[in-house]
């Protein structure tokens, strides 16, 4: 299986590649993509595909999209941007002659169903979410359904709960386990702007793409796929409300973090209690493989490491 | 991928602090197991890198670990900024590590690096997080060595209360899971093996022919020794604490009971000497106050005690059936 993922500098994009490396020889990343221009985007995109392409020949193969500057709070612009730019890849794409492959679209489970009231969140629930993200990342699915459909290629629509690791752009309002750290790193306070029983599911970086990676793998293997768009809940075992994230911080760096509790009007959009659980636990659990003050302790080191080089004020 | 066909992939961490003479053959002997191996049981296992943490000792092992690093693609140097000793030196490593497990090994030769895979099917045979090797030739120490060690061992388990064996020894398999927790959490005056107990009681040893060091000097002297000591006495739990608290608490009680034989004896059958009764009672009334207020003092210690090393609540891990302890490996055959 060859690979390429589209946002390999990502958090997730970048924990994908490291848990694919192992085992393929890797398609190189030479060109760049010029995301700021969406025109020059598209040529790039483009370019990158076709040597990809090549790169593959007969074997088979998978794309994952991971890219796109879209959060929970985009606005329409900045969504149409980016169905754009991925329907453009599913437009090269749809031409090959080599359909044994995948496309696989990562996006974020929390804005999808960030409406649903329902206790628990899995792959059967009907998506809620009503913000620009959530309509255009459910677009997005339903654009790669269509081109699976049309063409037997294999789709794989990733909803991936709040991920933690290192690379996580900070610039984007996300991040709790990062901005954490690096509080505590920094001797900042932190303002949280949810109340602290909200309880989310955290999966580690790593964990997540090993899931996907594994998903991928296994519905390239199955024939009865083709054509069809796939949906995984990439999710860990357990929920944390943001206080025990707080406390699970606090055990791992040795110091409370600085927590600003300041509850706002606009945090009335987001759900309090959010649990997701996967149909495909059995499947997965093998990959969820660290703990919580371990995903915490990475994320913690990283900062440090960047406080000390003096790299922090970019991340922050 | 089937049960059979998956690799448990081991991280090997070694605290390295006089290593100048013996890392190298240590390393190489290492390298031989990066290709995938059957252990005694058929498991199939790699060295998947060997972490090399440079603890800033006296002579030049932090040349030999540039020059390995170069050699090895395997190896990967962790840097520490002084000497932090051996325990934060593993804990260094042990956050680095990335495989399904840790192997601990001394950086002089007196650990076989063959015996990791004994180690494993011990480990994956009995479903256990942690599996040490202990010396079945007594170790290469001296006896005064080995006697004060195992001395102090049991003192450590009596004042701990643990029940588990306590055949510690730098030599162990740890799951990477555990591992890497501990390496979060540990505070920095921790035993490694007492921060281990706390979130796991699945604890195996067994014994393995222990090499002759191919140094002379041991990196530690008895200063050494004796703060390592302590060290293990210390973290080993509140029960000295709750020695005190316990100590103050019955002298406490004692004080109270013989006062009141004493007023008890001077109404009822009068005191000779002047003034006695009235200061005995007010010594031991005293006396037993302040000890049993240190023993509700020491209960409050225990607690902060407890926060401060790192002891953490609780730890969720995955269900351990899918994890490499009961076979299942996270490496690949190369394709």
């Amino acid at each position: 299986m060859k690979v390429l993922v589209i946002g390999h500098r990502g958090l997730i994009g970048s924990a994908v590649l490291r848990s694919l490396n192992l085992k393929n020889q890797e398609f190189g990343y030479k060109s760049k993509i010029r995301w700021e221009q969406t025109q020059e985007a598209i040529i790039d995109l483009e370019v990158l595909l076709s040597s990809f392409n090549s790169f593959v020949g007969q074997e088979k193969w998978a794309i994952i999209w991971s890219a796109g500057k879209g959060h929970l709070g985009s606005t329409y612009d900045e969504m149409e941007t980016e169905e754009k730019l991925f329907q453009s890849v599913l437009r090269t794409v749809a031409t090959w002659t080599n359909t044994n492959g995948l496309i696989g679209l990562v996006s974020s489970a929390g804005a999808i169903w960030s409406a649903s009231s329902t206790a628990l969140i899995s792959e059967k629930s009907p998506p809620s979410g009503q913000s620009p993200y959530a309509l255009s990342k459910i677009r997005q699915e339903e654009m790669l359904a269509e081109t699976c459909q049309r063409t037997r290629i294999r789709g794989l629509a990733a909803r991936v709960s709040s991920v933690y690791g290192i690379n996580q752009d900070l610039t984007k309002p996300q991040g709790l386990i990062s901005r954490l750290c690096a509080s505590t790193v920094a001797r900042r306070s932190i303002e949280i702007y949810v109340p602290l029983e909200t309880t989310r599911n955290f999966i580690f970086s790593d964990d997540a793409a090993s899931m996907i990676a594994q998903a991928s793998t296994k519905i390239l293997e199955e024939d009865g796929s083709r054509g069809q768009l796939t949906t995984r809940v990439i999710c860990s075992r357990d929920n944390y409300s943001i206080a025990s994230i707080c406390k699970a911080v606090e055990l791992v760096v040795h110091r409370k973090p600085l927590v600003v509790s300041k509850v706002t009007r606009e945090a009335e959009r987001y759900p309090l209690h959010f649990n997701l659980r996967t149909d495909y636990f059995a499947e997965f659990s093998r990959f969820e493989a660290t703990t919580l003050v371990a995903g915490i302790s990475t994320v913690y080191k990283e900062m440090l490491s960047a406080f000390q080089s003096g790299r922090f004020a970019n991340l922050t | 991928m089937t049960l059979q066909d998956s690799i448990h992939t081991i991280s090997v961490v070694i605290p390295v602090y006089l290593g100048e003479l013996t890392l190298g053959k240590v390393v190489r002997e290492l390298a031989q197991l990066e290709r995938v191996s059957r252990s005694g049981s058929g498991h199939l296992y790699r060295v998947a890198e060997i972490i090399l943490i440079n603890d800033c000792g006296p002579d030049g092992s932090a040349e030999i670990i540039r020059q390995l690093a170069e050699q090895f693609p395997l190896v990967r140097p962790v840097w520490l900024s002084r000497n932090f000793g051996q325990h934060a030196a593993t804990i260094a490593g042990m956050a680095a590590s990335s495989a399904d497990w840790v192997a601990t090994l001394d950086e002089d030769g007196q650990h076989d690096p063959t015996d990791i895979s004994r180690l494993l099917d011990r480990a994956v045979g009995s479903n256990m997080g942690v599996v040490y090797a202990t010396p079945l030739n007594g170790g290469s120490h001296s006896s005064f060595r080995n006697l004060t060690s195992s001395a102090a061992k049991r003192l450590a388990s009596i004042l701990s209360g643990s029940r588990g064996p306590l055949n510690f020894s730098s030599f162990r398999l740890v799951s990477g899971e555990l591992a890497r927790s501990v390496a979060a959490y540990a505070g920095p005056s921790v035993y490694l093996d007492v921060a281990l107990s706390w979130i796991t009681q699945d604890v195996s040893a067994i014994e393995v022919k222990f090499r002759d060091e191919l140094r002379h000097r041991s990196g530690y002297s008895l200063g050494k020794l004796l703060g390592h000591f302590w060290k293990l006495a210390v973290t080993t739990g509140t029960r000295p604490l709750r020695l005190v608290s316990l100590v103050g608490a019955l002298t406490g009680v004692i004080g109270f009971v013989l006062a009141a034989k004493i007023v008890f004896d001077r109404v009822v059958y009068g005191i000779a000497a002047q003034g006695w009764a009235s200061v005995f009672v007010g010594i031991l009334l005293i006396g037993g106050a302040v000890l049993f207020s240190i023993g509700i003092i020491a209960e409050y210690l225990g607690i902060v005690v407890r926060s401060a090393l790192g002891q953490p609540t609780y730890l969720a891990v995955r269900d351990p059936r899918s994890t490499p302890r009961y076979g299942w490996g996270t490496g690949e055959m190369d394709s």
